[in-house]
């Protein structure tokens, strides 16, 4: 069992049926329906998905399943072939490119692990629209109030469904720098933190961050002021996720360089 | 300059390609090394055009796109062709592939993409340019791959064009996963992930595990040479139809 679990022979299989388990998960975003499933399946945590909307689409929870199931497999085949094969290897030829083959495949199930953290633990609310004044309240007795929106472009493109609105969302139609938002963190009614937040430049507290992915007009409001769409997330295994992203392409780099000449 | 000057850049480009086809098919070796020179002269215009007219360098758009990766695997076919001793050392068979790439443009819409106010941040230019990157060092090493193929009879220069197949696999791996890693970056500060369940995360993906396969094929599959390079071929032809699929 130990010798097919950690052969390259299964390790092959599983690689070749999630790059085509995920060519179909490509595929059914053409699909309008799926599409939209597979999108709300990135607005909140995984689970919370599972637990509450995924019901609403069968097919993408079952490929979703699918995907959990392969990926699992795989992460079984990269642990014993890791353990198994690539240590032996390491400790027996102790040389610079067995122990960096080990390193690599030991931070890619690490990253995976850090895939799966992200998907399990902490919170996320995604589309979160907030006019001026006001507030969103969320877990561990959080809440964030929009205080101010300064917006110098034209107001009109806000209108505009978003194909055409990105037309004019050019470097001289759009500064993003100047567009920002004043916004306040609470806890338990207890101001925490204040501070101007623009795109691409969230508001951060510790591991939580509130990022603004829009500027929108609201409904119904007669004023010309915009409000802003925020993503609100506590991932404790953002930071981690890019060291370790980091490591491995080193890794793989100095790999690569230490194996370039043919003996 | 406007995007007119850019399609007539590329049929110059498409010309002088085609010419070193003919020289290739004629066997006239020692004018390939002139043509060369001036099609990359082309082909790096059509790069720099593209910044002039569209403010930024390429990202997505396949008309400016594939003019890179052909300018990227040109440059790779110079710099390898010139340590070429003898003729059956180089690696003429790039002119077909990249006649093939020059020729795909025209089936798309003759336009470089538009201006975007994230496109002054390096992250999000690096994401598209790393990819594009990427992608021309697959093909290079298509070609080396082919070209082994073509090559039977010299075991050492059959070993050496697919252990630069290897190379420049593992090395268009880690310039896309680089890529990644600034794309990353950019939805991190965007969407508040640095990644997101999408079409665009699927098909990335799929093209970082399909580079993955022939450095993990079992040996009772690829127990020959020209196995394992086949195989290692439909893995990167994969990548590259994926890259090319409109998305």
């Amino acid at each position: 069992m130990i010798k097919l679990l950690s052969s390259m022979r299964f390790a092959f299989w599983l690689l070749l049926s999630i790059i085509i388990w995920l060519f179909i998960g490509a595929m059914l975003t053409i699909h309008d329906n799926f599409y939209y499933a597979i999108k709300e399946m990135g607005n909140e945590l995984i689970l919370d998905w599972i637990l509450e909307k995924s019901s609403n689409s069968p097919t993408v929870l079952i490929w979703f399943i699918g995907l959990c199931l392969i990926g699992f497999l795989l992460a079984v085949s990269f642990i014993f072939c890791t353990w198994y094969n690539l240590l032996k290897v390491a400790r027996k030829q102790a040389s610079l490119k067995s122990i960096l083959l080990f390193i690599i495949h030991i931070l890619f199930v690490i990253i995976m692990a850090l895939h799966l953290g992200s998907m399990l633990l902490g919170y996320k609310y995604s589309d979160v629209e907030l006019a001026v004044g006001q507030e969103f309240k969320f877990d561990e007795g959080y809440s964030i109030k929009l205080n101010k929106v300064h917006y110098i472009d034209d107001i009109n493109v806000l209108k505009m469904k978003y194909k055409e609105m990105r037309k004019y969302h050019t470097r001289n139609g759009f500064h993003y720098k100047d567009n920002y938002a004043q916004l306040t963190l609470k806890q338990n009614d207890k101001e925490i933190k204040s501070e101007k937040t623009s795109m691409l430049s969230p508001f951060k507290y510790g591991c939580l961050r509130a990022t603004i992915s829009y500027f929108y007009l609201p409904k119904g409001s007669e004023s010309d002021t915009p409000g802003i769409k925020l993503v609100i997330a506590k991932n404790y295994f953002n930071e981690l996720f890019f060291i370790f992203y980091a490591l491995e392409i080193i890794s793989i780099l100095i790999f690569l360089l230490i194996t370039w000449k043919k003996k | 300059m406007t995007n007119q000057h850019l399609i007539y850049i590329y049929f110059v480009t498409l010309l002088l390609i085609a010419i070193n086809v003919i020289f290739v098919l004629t066997k006239k070796y020692k004018l390939i090394k002139y043509t060369s020179v001036l099609a990359t002269i082309s082909a790096g215009s059509a790069y720099v055009g593209a910044y002039l007219v569209s403010g930024h360098l390429p990202v997505y758009d396949k008309f400016a796109t594939i003019q890179n990766i052909v300018f990227i695997v040109i440059i790779l076919g110079l710099i390898y062709n010139r340590k070429a001793q003898n003729k059956d050392k180089s690696i003429n068979i790039l002119w077909f592939f990249v006649l093939a790439l020059q020729l795909f443009v025209l089936t798309q819409k003759m336009e470089v993409t538009g201006d975007y106010y994230m496109y002054d941040k390096s992250y999000v230019i690096l994401f598209f340019q790393l990819r594009i990157t990427s992608i021309g060092f697959f093909v290079f090493a298509m070609i080396n791959l082919v070209a082994s193929i073509i090559n039977k009879s010299d075991f050492k220069i059959q070993d050496l064009l697919i252990h630069r197949a290897r190379n420049f696999t593992i090395l268009g791996s880690i310039v896309f996963l680089l890529g990644e890693f600034s794309g990353s970056y950019w939805c991190f500060l965007w969407w508040g992930d640095p990644w997101h369940w999408s079409k665009g995360f699927f098909i990335a993906s799929v093209m970082f595990l399909l580079s993955m396969l022939s450095s993990h094929l079992p040996f009772n599959l690829a127990n020959t040479k020209l196995k394992k390079t086949i195989y290692s071929l439909i893995a990167l032809c994969l990548i590259l139809t994926t890259y090319l699929l409109p998305h």
